[in-house]
């Protein structure tokens, strides 16, 4: 797959298609990757492929303005859909480098999570595809029993055992920021963290100003997060992040049908409303 | 620095009775920004007024809290005197304390203390308060009517005597509405052409009317004082330049079609105007059944035509106009009786409806004036009406009373018998609704002197037996079991909103009920405005009315819409929605959810990178000032003037636990 | 400053005392605003727990707002706007009802027992609906109790 990889890139740079190329490179370690940014033919040897590619690159795209090819994976991919869909990035702007996904793992060699009830080992748009020459094991994964499970198991809890559970989560977060660095659709030029006038969240980390943040956050990706997970791999305390993200896509997806990433033409839940709309909580 | 005067009032004893109002203007002392408050009788006299000013001057305030009634009544009042004293007007703000809180409480400690935060809630929005300044736009002076039934017609009437431009966009081929299809209208049993038609001519004589039937509005983009309006010329496929109106073309056309006009009683041709007084008087071709367009056979029409008025390739024209209001006029349809089983699942032809008897009774109608039998063209000799079928039925019809249907009953039954004097008549009813100026008067009189049997009961069953319809019901007054063998049942079908109401409505942006009649501003107070601004309701279309209440509302909206149009220039609210381009970056979720369609996308060149991109931009003309955009948007881009975050984050602010501000 | 009124003077209104809810209503002012005035004019009685603060349109009110009032220790949050369909904006309150259906499940999964928030469409025709639904949520929110989920120690540090 790699010399695949790297033949479709020397193509696109050769053909003037693209001028640049997002993708993986090998990192100083020899096991894990990093991202790389290449520009010319003979650069495309930097690339790889294999299952420490875990990045999802498509937080790259929203500042490139001019032709980009980008590696992405089924996950990635939907991100790139959700940033068309709210005008950060054409779509003629990017030159979609799918690649076939088997799953990817973590620095002790586990399978991620979010590969375990993964159904976008093909990603769902592409200029290009990179396939396996070996076929995919068909290890279909029992999918929505795997999907909300983690949500599930939460939910089952009574009130205040949750509210201890997040308590416990939310005192550890040392407001790094990291989860909305990392995230693609964090795109804001000024968060509303920035924001003193009015001051939303406080800024300096306590129980209250955590809680806030991470309701805020969550709210704002809610009907917009594509669960790419990157945002819980980065938190350098591990707050179950996907556990809070998944709940609204779970809720979403059974009030609404929604489900993000898939199509850029439709609008965002939250923007957009049906005339039944569930409301039978609205006295 | 804020200087924020606090003015309590006790408003007799509706206030004070209740809540300590001195306590309130003690408190207020304490609140961050504050200089002086005082308590008074009755802040809305001119002395309390007078107060206002003079205090404003004489401590230099730069922000007013007025504790008294709910905004909906004074806010304006204060405002002006907030003005007056030489303060931008959007620096006053009132505290209810009296809807919500002195009237609504018992206990005078609880609403003392919630009169005290509701003033500490107010007297920290005012301190976020910014001065807006309202802006102008200009006037369209042309008004809109979309239908040219009676109401359209008369709303026509009144505005191009008051000086006023006006144009009719009517659907159908001839203006007139349903009115034209009746026979004689009650109380009085005028002919309903008779009254009806000099209005018609009127309005297609007087130079300040343009009609455009056979019509439709497009689209309506805009807002008031410069709605944008695209209209949809069908082609009759017959030049109205040339056409006079002789008729040879449909004299001489050889398809026959059952006449929609006549409600199916009665043929018209492929070529043809509706009824003999039509306005505009040329026809149309219906394309569906001319034999030329369908088969390129035939063509007589066009050889007959001494004016050669008649052009197959005419097409569709889309013209755009602009006009300072509209007025809709849409009016009604009738509903559906297939519904009920048993009357017949519409299946039976002697089962007609109100409007079917009103072509049967008209002599210029399909049956020349005779009350048949549609099955056999027999003259009908006993005839049963039946009241309320689909009004007043929240089960499988409308909840509503259709208001009319008594009285054209008892009209209809009265001249069956004036056709008729052998036939019977009997009606079945729940209650008889005649409110209007001699109606009461007229239904004794039906009952009375023309023998028509009323009998208060339902009818639970109609079926055809020997050819004839065996009604049974009952007369509850008596108790009896009733059946009758009936040559026609007339059944008085609800009056309903057009199944097309509602996309009008999104297309005006103008909300309706959930029986898709349009919704009026006030029920009581506005009856013939919208709450958009500029868009005004006449006729049915907004409930059942009949004719005489139908030329008053028309009459109501045109001086409605006349009055907006004597401005030269009109003033917009400047509560509404800004973008700070700094900090938007563009993602349109705003535009998504404007339901004005106030935003747009807006290409500029970024203050510190020189760099193109896209942000959202809002036309102030055509925000309405929801807020909506507002909400949606992340990073707080958009702020909404007179509600501005800060401002609804004092107030929440205030609500909890008590902090120091800083001035 | 000069002009701010001393440590003392200053006004220090305490969150709630036991069995006493303080509820945060926010009412968009075309139905559910003039609906409370109505039952006003109407004389229904109600508690007095609740402070109203206005907005043009229920679209206006921001979840995040209702964040605030439970994060900085209001016992109950009221949202109420026009029935669907009548709204004097003619969309706003669909907008409302998608954002809270979504807001009220993130509320009750983080641990904020669904007591304390509640949705209401009162028309300006409603006053008598309005004041029941006072009571009700009242009624409910007193219910769950007094909010202790942030103590006040926590403001020091924050």
């Amino acid at each position: 797959m790699v010399e695949q990889l790297r033949q479709k890139a020397k193509e696109l740079l050769r053909n003037r298609k693209v001028e640049l190329i997002i993708g993986y490179q090998r990192s100083n370690n020899n096991i894990f990757t990093t991202p790389c940014f290449i520009e010319t033919e003979d650069e495309v040897s930097r690339l790889v492929w294999d299952k420490h590619c875990i990045y999802n690159l498509s937080s790259y795209l929203k500042e490139i303005k001019k032709g980009v090819g980008i590696v992405a994976k089924g996950c990635d991919v939907k991100s790139i859909v959700a940033l068309i869909q709210e005008n950060q990035i054409d779509r003629d702007q990017v030159k979609i480098i799918g690649v076939e996904c088997q799953g990817q793992v973590d620095e002790k060699g586990q399978s991620l999570e979010k590969c375990q009830s993964c159904q976008v080992h093909i990603p769902g748009i592409y200029d290009v595809l990179i396939r396996s020459k070996t076929p995919l094991s068909k290890n279909e994964p029992e999918e929505s029993a795997e999907e909300y499970s983690a949500v599930e198991e939460l939910e089952a809890k009574s009130t205040p055992e949750r509210w201890r559970f997040w308590q416990q989560q939310f005192e550890k977060c040392i407001r790094c920021y990291a989860c909305r660095q990392i995230c693609p659709l964090c795109y804001c030029s000024e968060c509303i963290t920035e924001k003193t006038v009015p001051q939303w969240i406080r800024p300096s980390p306590s129980l209250r100003g955590n809680t806030t943040w991470n309701v805020v956050r969550a709210f704002h990706l809610a009907g917009r997060c594509i669960d790419c997970g990157e945002c819980e791999r980065v938190c350098p305390v591990n707050i179950p992040l996907r556990k809070l993200n998944k709940k609204l896509q779970k809720e979403i997806m059974a009030m609404f049908n929604y489900m993000p990433g898939f199509d850029s033409k439709n609008k965002p839940p939250l923007t957009d409303f049906r005339l039944d709309d569930p409301e039978e909580f609205v006295r | 620095m804020a200087r924020i005067g606090v003015f309590v009032c006790h408003c007799g004893t509706n206030i004070a009775a209740t809540v300590d109002v001195k306590k309130v203007a003690q408190a207020a002392k304490s609140f961050p920004g504050v200089r002086f408050t005082t308590d008074y009788r009755y802040m809305c006299s001119d002395p309390g007024q007078d107060l206002v000013r003079r205090m404003t001057k004489e401590h230099s305030l730069t922000g007013i809290v007025v504790a008294s009634c709910s905004p909906s009544l004074h806010e304006k009042t204060f405002r002006k005197c907030t003005k007056d004293a030489g303060l931008n007007p959007y620096f006053c703000e009132m505290a209810n304390i009296r809807e919500q809180c002195s009237w609504v409480h018992d206990d005078r400690e609880e609403a003392t203390s919630k009169a005290i935060d509701i003033v500490r809630l107010t007297a920290a929005k005012v301190r976020k308060n910014k001065p807006l300044q309202t802006a102008f736009i200009p006037v369209e002076k042309r008004v809109l009517i979309i239908g040219g039934g009676i109401s359209g017609i008369q709303a026509a009437i009144d505005i191009a005597f008051a000086g006023f431009k006006t144009v009719i966009v009517e659907r159908e081929p001839s203006i007139g509405g349903r009115m034209a299809m009746f026979d004689k209208t009650f109380p009085t049993l005028d002919c309903a052409a008779c009254i009806l038609t000099p209005k018609m001519v009127e309005v297609s004589q007087n130079d300040r009317i343009k009609l455009y039937t056979y019509s439709e509005v497009e689209t309506v983009s805009g807002y008031v004082g410069n709605f944008e309006v695209k209209i949809r010329r069908k082609a009759r496929l017959i030049n109205e330049d040339k056409c006079n109106g002789c008729g040879t073309c449909w004299q001489r056309c050889p398809v026959r079609v059952p006449s929609e006009f006549d409600m199916n009683l009665g043929k018209r041709k492929a070529i043809y105007v509706p009824f003999p007084q039509a306005v505009p008087n040329v026809p149309v071709i219906d394309r569906e059944h001319c034999v030329y367009l369908s088969k390129k056979k035939c063509g007589i029409c066009k050889k007959a035509c001494p004016f050669e008025a008649i052009d197959y390739e005419q097409e569709d024209e889309i013209i755009e106009e602009k006009f300072g209001t509209i007025i809709v006029a849409t009016g009604f349809t009738m509903f559906d009786h297939s519904i009920y089983g048993e009357y017949g699942y519409g299946k039976y032809k002697n089962v007609t409806t109100g409007l079917h008897f009103e072509r049967m009774l008209n002599s210029a109608g399909p049956t020349g004036g005779k009350v048949i039998r549609p099955s056999d063209g027999k003259e009908a000799q006993k005839v049963v009406f039946i009241q309320c079928v689909g009004s007043r039925d929240e089960a499988r019809g409308v909840p509503y009373c259709s208001r009319l249907c008594c009285m054209y009953t008892a009209k209809q039954a009265l001249l069956l018998k004036e056709h008729n004097p052998g036939a019977e008549a009997y009606v079945f009813y729940i209650d008889i609704r005649a409110a209007g100026k001699n109606y009461e008067e007229f239904v004794e009189r039906v009952q009375d002197e023309y023998g028509v049997t009323y009998l208060r009961g339902r009818v639970s069953k109609i079926f055809e037996r020997n050819g004839r319809l065996r009604v049974k019901g009952c007369d509850t007054l008596s108790g009896a079991q009733i059946e009758i063998d009936a040559d026609l049942v007339v059944l008085a079908t609800a009056l309903i909103a057009r199944p097309d109401a509602p996309g009008l409505a999104h297309m005006l942006h103008i909300p309706y009920d959930q029986n898709h009649l349009f919704t009026e501003a006030h029920p009581k107070l506005a009856p013939v405005e919208t709450v958009t601004t500029g868009v005004f309701l006449t006729g049915a279309c907004q409930s059942p009315k009949d004719v005489p209440d139908t030329v008053a509302t028309a009459s109501a909206a045109s001086v409605k819409a006349c009055g907006l149009l004597s401005h030269d220039k009109l003033p917009i609210e400047p509560q509404i929605a800004r973008v700070n381009v700094d900090i938007c970056s563009g993602c349109l979720a705003c535009k998504d959810v404007c339901p004005f369609g106030a935003i747009e996308k807006e290409e500029i060149v970024d203050r510190i990178t020189q760099e193109k991109r896209w942000v959202a931009k809002i036309t102030p003309s055509l925000c309405n000032g929801c807020g909506a955009c507002n909400t949606t948007c992340r990073p707080g881009a958009i702020d909404l003037d007179g509600f501005t975050e800060e401002q609804i984050f004092a107030e929440v602010d205030s609500l909890v636990a008590g902090k120091g501000d800083e001035k | 400053m000069k002009d701010s009124p001393s440590v003392e003077d200053r006004d220090l209104e305490p969150k709630s005392s036991e069995g006493k809810a303080k509820i945060a209503a926010f009412l968009c002012k075309w139905c559910s605003y003039a609906g409370a005035d109505l039952a006003g004019g109407s004389r229904r009685k109600y508690p007095a727990n609740v402070r109203i603060i206005r907005t043009p349109c229920s679209a206006r009110i921001n979840p995040l707002f209702v964040w605030k009032c439970l994060e900085e220790g209001l016992d109950g949050v009221l949202v109420s706007g026009c029935h669907p369909g009548e709204c004097h904006y003619t969309e706003g309150n669909y907008h409302t009802r998608r954002t809270f259906a979504v807001f009220r499940k993130l509320l009750e999964y983080i641990g904020i027992e669904s007591e304390r928030f509640h949705m209401s469409w009162v028309s300006a025709a409603e006053g008598d609906k309005w004041a029941e639904v006072v009571k009700e949520v009242v009624k409910t929110v007193e219910s769950a109790g007094p909010n202790k989920y942030f103590s006040k120690s926590e403001e020091a540090h924050g």
